[in-house]
């Protein structure tokens, strides 16, 4: 609840008061906000008193989208931030191009993941070219059935069986152990020879069988034979000895595993001449082992083949641009199998990459499980520079054996993948920033490690085409951090980013981006303050009548205003001048837009001011018409406050003085002699009077001759007339009804003998308006009108005054003074009446007066006007 | 709460055909026969409507005299001084299956305010239950009524629909003005 102020007692002298008054007054508008608060009611000097607010604080105030800045209510700065920190916000405003790839970290320049090697698929043999061993051995061709690359290798034993040790074994004598022949499981034809030996603890020892007889080897260089230990023999090692004339010769020992195994012994650890070996030993070392076993089975003697041969696939691959060495710029792939791979000492495969950047050899051994199986090299070191590369996939095969050999292994899918990355550029739309903006702080985020760049962009516009002239220039930064925009104010931005490198494996990344901006709110925002009559005031409270305002309105902004309570608004405009807002509580509003982004309309006060009925200041008094001598007239008299509300025009509470015989009483002046009359009104209870000065004219003749003999007589007559009149002519007809009707159509008056339930006088008047009009207009060039018509038995009778017509409705025989006498009645009626006609609200009780008027008309045998002038009517 | 009484003087416009007389047969009992229309131009029909205006504590009983006015353009031409004058209030009629009748209505109402000045005008679209041969939208209405800074309504006197809102609403304006002229 708001409430009045207490003016503060100070003891100071009247002057002083009006001295603070009057500067109150003046300064008003003039003077500084005061910052604060609840509203303040200063009193004016014209029946009103103005209630002030000012936007210093929210006291008193109700802010709804609205900020105080500075003493002023203005529309609050919004957020208008382009904040892009994923890649997919950047999408979502605008596009890549096709060399550049947004994951969910950055925006980056893409990989090219072409592969450079042709037909590494091997679906045609070119362009490959296929190299064979320079022996032989190994062979490369192009499987067109299977689409692969195969390389491969065949060759058949070199050896000859020297014993089998099926039957006679005597030729064969046991050391440290005992022999026998016959096992199953012997690994050919259907025997072998067998040794159980048993070898104490301590330096290893050996057990062996022995060749009694010397062996002629001469024609050979390999010996080869099946061995297999039985547990718990192991571990055990193998070797042969032999004596050379007296030097006894040995072969290196080699470790046994469990089961058969072929063992193939290099002869030329027993010299160059192996003609004569004596006591050739088949020997098992070990030491610590009790019941041992040991089976020798099908030796064989032969030449071993020998060779370590390589054929290879080869191509040429260009590669365009430079990479970077760090490992995952290059990267070689391809799959091979090896289906058979049998007597052969070893398969390897060896993939090399050789160009300007040097030479990358990658070996790998054949897989041991079956199938294909992926190799995938890193090549990225050796293939950095730009330019032409050899690959080539060779196959190194290596026997050293006398047995049948078979190779096979394939190539396919053969693949080198290059990272070579080239410029791309982010492009966004117009971005919408809601209104027109002004930029704070521009922060990017990226990276573009050496040789990349960045050139981040953002320009500005006023509508939302990019790059009309409503669009100022990129403005471009090329490293990240936070920076001054230094854009121009824009409603809309675009941005543009161009990632580039000069070396194919380093790419820039875009991470995100910040643009800070604000402008003034567009949505509507509202300030409001509520008013409550303090109770003492109310009595006299008359009616609210004008909101100021002061305020700036720039170009774009708006303020409006409306004032009301819960339940009702209305808007008005400052200054302008109410008079039906009679509330108590009175609420004010003020609605602030702006449809410019950086200016905003600002509200420093807003007055509002109502009027009330003060003390009585003026007094006036009025009559119309001349006046006559010895005549009577209504005067009116008014009191009147500062503001000028009339307080009373009840002429009872006036007390009245007229000089030259005149008399008032009442309100009604009787005039006195003729000439120039003083009447003065005094505001009864105070010393507000007024004095007005009458002309009082002589009497007529029909006021001398009423107040004379002549006069006597003739009233007498005249009596005697009437009385005989009103009971014989008068009988022949009467007044029914008389209708007094606006120009409009509206009833104003209607006065009867009777009335009518089946009879609506308004409607009755509508119609007779629009019948009137009717026949005026349906002939206009006749400019005559209605006055008469007959229906039935009764005749009405029309008069037209300025203002309004009256119709009188008679019953029987109408004399012809009827029309003069309606006419004297109109001409009364317009006299006293006419501007309140004219100007008629609609409301019955402001012609109330009038009922006596009609009821005289009606009554009356003649109608004879209240006033006369020379015998006449006025 | 003060209670008054009030006579206003409210005019139909529109052109012919668009339901003028049935709205106010919907709203009214007429003594007089529908006849007089296209005799003299013209039905007076009256209704009492109540209106309460808040802000000023005070009820209200209008007698609201409806002058139901012949739609034929050469009869307006003709009798618009006698029939018009001192109107308080127009309730401006359009048939909403004939677009036309909309736009005669800136005829109707430019046509009468020469001789009346501003008063208030409620623009009311008759026929709303015939939507599906509308051939204009509510959205015209609404910019055709901001023109005249006027409310607008659809009605339907064949159903009732908003008529009764319609001449409550114009009342409640009229005796606005009848009570504080500008």
């Amino acid at each position: 609840m708001l409430a009045v102020r207490p003016r503060p007692a100070h003891r100071i002298g009247a002057l002083g008061v009006l001295s603070f008054l009057v500067a109150s007054a003046l300064l008003g508008f003039l003077a500084a906000p005061v910052r604060g608060d609840a509203p303040i009611v200063s009193e004016n000097s014209n029946a009103s008193r103005t209630v002030t607010w000012t936007m210093g604080t929210a006291t008193g105030l109700t802010l709804n989208g609205v900020d105080l800045e500075g003493a002023n209510a203005t529309l609050p700065w919004v957020p208008a931030n382009v904040s892009w920190d994923t890649p997919a916000k950047f999408l979502a405003r605008g596009s890549i191009g096709p060399n550049l790839v947004a994951n969910a970290t950055d925006i980056s320049l893409r990989a090219d993941t072409t592969n450079h090697v042709l037909d590494g698929d091997f679906a045609s043999a070119a362009p490959w070219t296929y190299e064979s061993s320079a022996r032989g051995n190994v062979t490369a061709g192009w499987d067109g059935g299977t689409g692969t690359a195969v390389f491969r290798h065949a060759s058949s034993a070199t050896e000859a069986s020297w014993d089998t040790m099926d039957g006679n074994l005597s030729s064969w004598i046991g050391l440290s152990g005992t022999g026998w022949t016959s096992r199953i499981g012997q690994h050919e034809g259907s025997g072998m020879l067998g040794l159980n030996f048993s070898l104490p603890p301590g330096p290893p020892g050996w057990a062996g069988v022995q060749r009694s007889s010397p062996v002629n080897w001469s024609a050979y260089d390999r010996m080869v034979l099946w061995i297999e230990p039985t547990a718990p023999s192991l571990p055990l090692s193998f070797n042969v000895t032999a004596y050379v004339g007296s030097n006894l010769y040995q072969t290196a020992p080699r470790d046994l595993v469990a089961g058969w195994q072929e063992i193939s012994v290099d002869l030329g650890a027993f010299g160059p001449v192996r003609d004569s070996l004596v006591s050739l030993t088949l020997r098992v070392n070990g030491d610590n082992i009790s019941g041992g076993q040991v089976f020798f089975d099908d030796l064989r003697v032969g030449n071993a083949k020998r060779f370590d041969e390589v054929a290879a696939i080869r191509q040429a691959v260009v590669k365009a641009n430079a990479t970077t060495p760090v490992a995952g710029s290059a990267v070689l792939q391809l799959n091979w199998s090896v289906p058979t791979e049998s007597g052969v000492a070893s398969v390897q495969a060896v993939v090399n990459v050789s160009g300007p950047s040097g030479t990358a050899i990658n070996r790998f051994s054949a897989p041991s499980a079956p199938g294909w199986h992926r190799f995938l090299a890193d090549v990225s070191s050796t293939s950095s520079l730009a330019g032409l590369y050899n690959v080539s996939v060779e196959i190194r095969v290596v026997a050293d054996n006398t047995s049948a050999s078979a190779v096979e292994v394939r190539v396919d899918d053969v693949s080198i993948l290059f990272p070579n990355r080239q410029n791309g550029t982010y492009l966004s739309g117009a971005v919408p920033l809601g209104a027109t903006s002004e930029f704070l702080q521009v922060s990017w985020t990226f990276e573009s490690p050496q040789p990349a760049v960045v050139q981040a962009k953002i320009r500005s516009g006023t509508d939302s085409t990019p790059g009309s002239t409503n669009w100022g220039s990129w403005r471009m930064w090329t490293a990240p951090g936070s920076y001054a925009p230094a854009l121009a104010a824009g409603s809309f931005v675009q941005v543009q980013v161009d990632l580039s490198t000069t070396n194919a494996s380093v790419s820039p990344s875009l991470r995100g981006l910040l643009l800070e901006g604000r402008h003034r709110s567009t949505t509507p925002g509202t300030i409001s303050g509520t008013f409550t009559l303090p109770p003492e005031h109310v009595p006299a409270f008359l009616h609210w009548t004008r909101l100021r305002a002061m305020s700036q309105i720039p170009t774009g902004t708006s303020i409006s205003y409306s004032i009301g309570n819960a339940t009702y608004r209305r808007p008005v405009a400052p200054d302008q001048n109410f008079t039906d807002i009679r509330l108590k509580t009175l609420e004010w509003f003020a609605t602030l837009a702006t449809t410019d982004g950086l200016a905003a309309p600002s509200l420093s006060r807003i007055d509002l001011v109502y009027e009330y009925l003060g003390p009585p200041v003026r007094v006036d008094v009025t009559s119309a018409g001349p006046m006559y001598s010895g005549q009577s007239y209504a005067l009116n008299a008014t009191a009147w406050d500062a503001g000028d509300h009339l307080i009373t025009w009840n002429v009872d509470q006036f007390d009245w003085t007229a000089d030259g015989n005149g008399q008032v009483k009442n309100g009604v002046y009787t005039a006195g002699d003729p000439g120039d009359r003083t009447v003065t009104a005094t505001y009864r209870g105070t010393t507000l009077t007024k004095t007005v000065i009458f002309h009082v004219q002589p009497s007529d003749w029909v006021y001398s001759l009423t107040h004379g003999w002549a006069g006597i007589t003739l009233i007498g007559l005249g009596a005697i007339g009437y009385v005989a009149y009103r009971y014989g002519v008068r009988r022949l007809f009467q007044i029914d009804d008389v209708f007094l009707i606006s120009k409009d159509g509206r009833l104003l008056m209607h006065n009867t003998r009777r009335m009518r339930a089946d009879r609506d006088e308004d409607i009755l008047s509508g119609m007779l308006t629009a019948i009137v009009a009717f026949l005026k207009d349906a002939d206009p060039e006749e400019n005559g009108e209605l006055k008469r018509f007959d229906v039935g038995g009764k005749t009405t009778l029309v008069e037209r005054g300025p203002h309004a017509y009256l119709a009188a409705i008679y019953s029987g025989r109408v004399p012809r003074w009827a029309g003069k006498d309606l006419k004297r009645f109109m001409a009364t009626l317009e006299t006293n009446f006419g501007q309140k006609f004219a100007q008629w609200s609609g409301d019955p009780d402001d012609l109330q007066s009038l009922k006596e008027f009609t009821d005289r008309f009606v009554s009356n045998f003649r109608y004879r006007p209240p006033r006369r002038v020379n015998g006449r009517a006025a | 709460m003060t209670t008054k009484r009030i006579k206003s003087k409210i005019c139909l416009v529109g052109d012919k055909s668009v339901g003028k007389t049935s709205l106010v047969r919907r709203y009214v009992m007429n003594m007089f026969d529908e006849q007089y229309i296209t005799t003299i131009g013209t039905r007076v029909s009256k209704k009492e409507v109540q209106v309460s205006l808040a802000t000023q504590d005070l009820h209200l009983q209008v007698d609201m005299m409806i002058w139901d006015i012949m739609g034929e353009k050469g009869f307006r031409e003709l009798l618009k001084d006698a029939y018009f004058y001192g109107a308080n209030g127009i309730l401006a009629v359009a048939d909403l299956t004939r677009r036309r009748t909309l736009d005669d209505l800136d005829d109707w109402i430019d046509g009468v305010e020469p001789l009346i000045g501003k008063v208030p005008v409620l623009i009311v679209v008759n026929k709303a239950d015939l939507t599906s041969s509308a051939q204009f939208t509510e959205r015209d209405v609404a910019q055709f009524a901001k023109a005249y800074g006027s409310d607008f309504l659809l009605t339907s006197a064949k159903t009732g629909e908003h008529v009764e809102s319609a001449f409550t609403r114009l009342a409640s304006v009229v005796v606005e003005g009848q009570l504080h002229p500008a």
